[in-house]
């Protein structure tokens, strides 16, 4: 039965892992327009960013799942083919964690003096020029080891697609442990967690420390 | 701020002894609070211009002015023949016009934290006049040697003294062949036996005829190395003329003041 246990449980794995990357990737995008958009000059667009990033990060992600999987059903039957678990889970999860990173991204760029911008338009490098060769790998160096915390606790918040019926870890899991009444299903789960978190956050350490004795500053 | 600047147009007939930098009641205001009023000046080819004065006094924005890094409110810069109006909108492309003319040195360096020494100098040539990278670069090479810092080039600003990474900002600026250097208090960041290296470099450029606008607390270059001396106060300019001249015989009541107090601390 353990052995089993271990095999079942671990066919959630690759699901657990794309809901995560796609969900991240989803997110990671998403914050590029919002972070813009909360340093647009015009103040309505800035009120349009600010209140989605509110709104999202302020109501839980298993709400999110439960709104997104079964909201559209409500008013048309036929729209639960198009949201299915899958989608609606990768939809609530890269939805938040744009929040999330538009949050990231600002702070990031928070942390780079003015006068680097300053120095980019005396020197008359254009403004893109300027954001993409000055503004953006200085964002990076802050900006990496902060998402990657971020996308670290995505794969565990993750778990929580299992109550829209995603196939990942922990719905393997919990179904293992309604048939069986135990709970090693949910050790096992655990450890494929860690097996999962572990070698990420040794990676994201890895990866700050090799960008900040690149820039010291 | 922003909104508030007009066409640049190329002078197309540029008399050999115009100033290279003009300014024509330049305004500078924040709602109520006047930060420039009314400022006019002009520097000719190859003269140093220094700007002293108490702290506030406006010393600063007029500099970062000249090359619309702060947007004046009103008046006219005419830098090498082309010229700004406040009133209308600027595009990217005048900007850029008037921005290639100039050089600007900052108080605090603003060197790019993630490129060498090397790279600093040649990404901006190779971004805003189009030069090949191996041409960026042994200009950059050259630049680097002539302020003395030839083995730094590998070397990122982080590992680099403040009067080091001074030099390697001015030779930042030098690359790009600007008309018209601006250096905003250069040596305020440093130590002041640092501050001479970068003090140095400057009396060089000065002497094969960089045309130079400073503002400073160094009384010495102001008085010796300066050709025309503004001191200015809130925002406006109390006395201009020979840097020896205003040193030994002050004009205005507050200048008098500003002098003793800045040269009894020396």
């Amino acid at each position: 039965m353990t052995e089993n246990v271990w095999t079942f449980v671990a066919q959630g794995i690759s699901n657990t892992i794309g809901l995560t990357v796609l969900g991240f990737s989803l997110g990671a995008l998403l914050g590029i327009p919002l972070v813009a958009m909360r340093f647009a000059p015009l103040a309505p667009v800035r009120w349009i960013s600010g209140t989605y990033i509110q709104i999202t990060r302020g109501v839980p992600l298993v709400v999110w799942l439960f709104l997104i999987y079964n909201g559209p059903t409500q008013f048309d039957p036929s729209l639960g083919s198009v949201f299915t678990s899958w989608l609606s889970a990768l939809l609530a999860i890269g939805l938040v964690s744009g929040a999330h990173m538009a949050e990231i991204y600002r702070g990031s760029l928070r942390a780079v003096p003015l006068g680097q911008r300053e120095a980019g338009g005396a020197l008359g490098m254009t403004q893109v020029d300027t954001a993409a060769r000055i503004i953006a790998p200085q964002m990076l160096r802050t900006a990496i080891p902060a998402s990657a915390t971020y996308a670290i606790g995505l794969l565990k918040d993750s778990s929580l697609a299992s109550t829209i019926g995603v196939f990942e870890v922990t719905f393997y899991a919990n179904t293992a442990a309604g048939t069986s009444s135990s709970a090693v299903p949910f050790l096992v789960a655990g450890v494929y967690y860690l097996a999962l978190t572990i070698p990420s956050a040794w990676g994201a350490r890895h990866l700050e420390t090799r960008l900040s004795r690149k820039v010291l500053r | 701020m922003g909104h508030g600047i007009s066409e640049a147009i190329v002078d197309p007939i540029q008399r050999p002894d115009s100033p290279a930098i003009r300014l024509h009641n330049v305004d500078k205001r924040f709602g109520e609070h006047t930060v420039l009023d009314q400022v006019s000046l002009s520097v000719d080819p190859g003269q140093v211009l220094a700007l002293i004065g108490p702290s506030g006094a406006g010393k600063s924005t007029l500099l970062r002015c000249i090359n619309l890094l702060e947007r004046p409110t009103g008046g006219t810069i005419t830098v090498d023949g082309v010229t700004i109006e406040a009133g209308h909108t600027v595009s990217a492309n005048e900007l850029a016009k008037l921005r290639s003319r100039v050089g600007m040195v900052f108080q605090s360096f603003n060197l790019f934290p993630h490129m060498t020494a090397l790279k600093n100098i040649a990404l901006p040539q190779q971004r805003v006049l189009g030069r090949s990278k191996k041409e960026a670069e042994d200009r950059a090479h050259a630049l680097l040697k002539r302020v003395g810092l030839a083995d730094k080039a590998q070397q990122y600003p982080t590992r680099c003294s403040g009067g080091q990474q001074q030099r390697i900002a001015i030779a930042r600026a030098l690359a790009l062949d600007p008309k018209v250097m601006l250096f905003d208090e250069p040596t305020s960041a440093l130590d002041p036996e640092v501050g001479l290296e970068v003090l140095r470099v400057m009396r060089e450029l000065a002497d094969e005829g960089m045309t130079m606008a400073v503002v400073t607390h160094e009384m010495q270059f102001a008085r010796n190395v300066s050709d025309h001396l503004v001191v200015m106060s809130q925002g406006r300019i109390l006395e201009e003329g020979d840097p020896r001249q205003i040193f030994a015989n002050p004009q205005q009541q507050r200048t008098r003041e500003f002098l003793r107090a800045v040269l009894e601390r020396e």
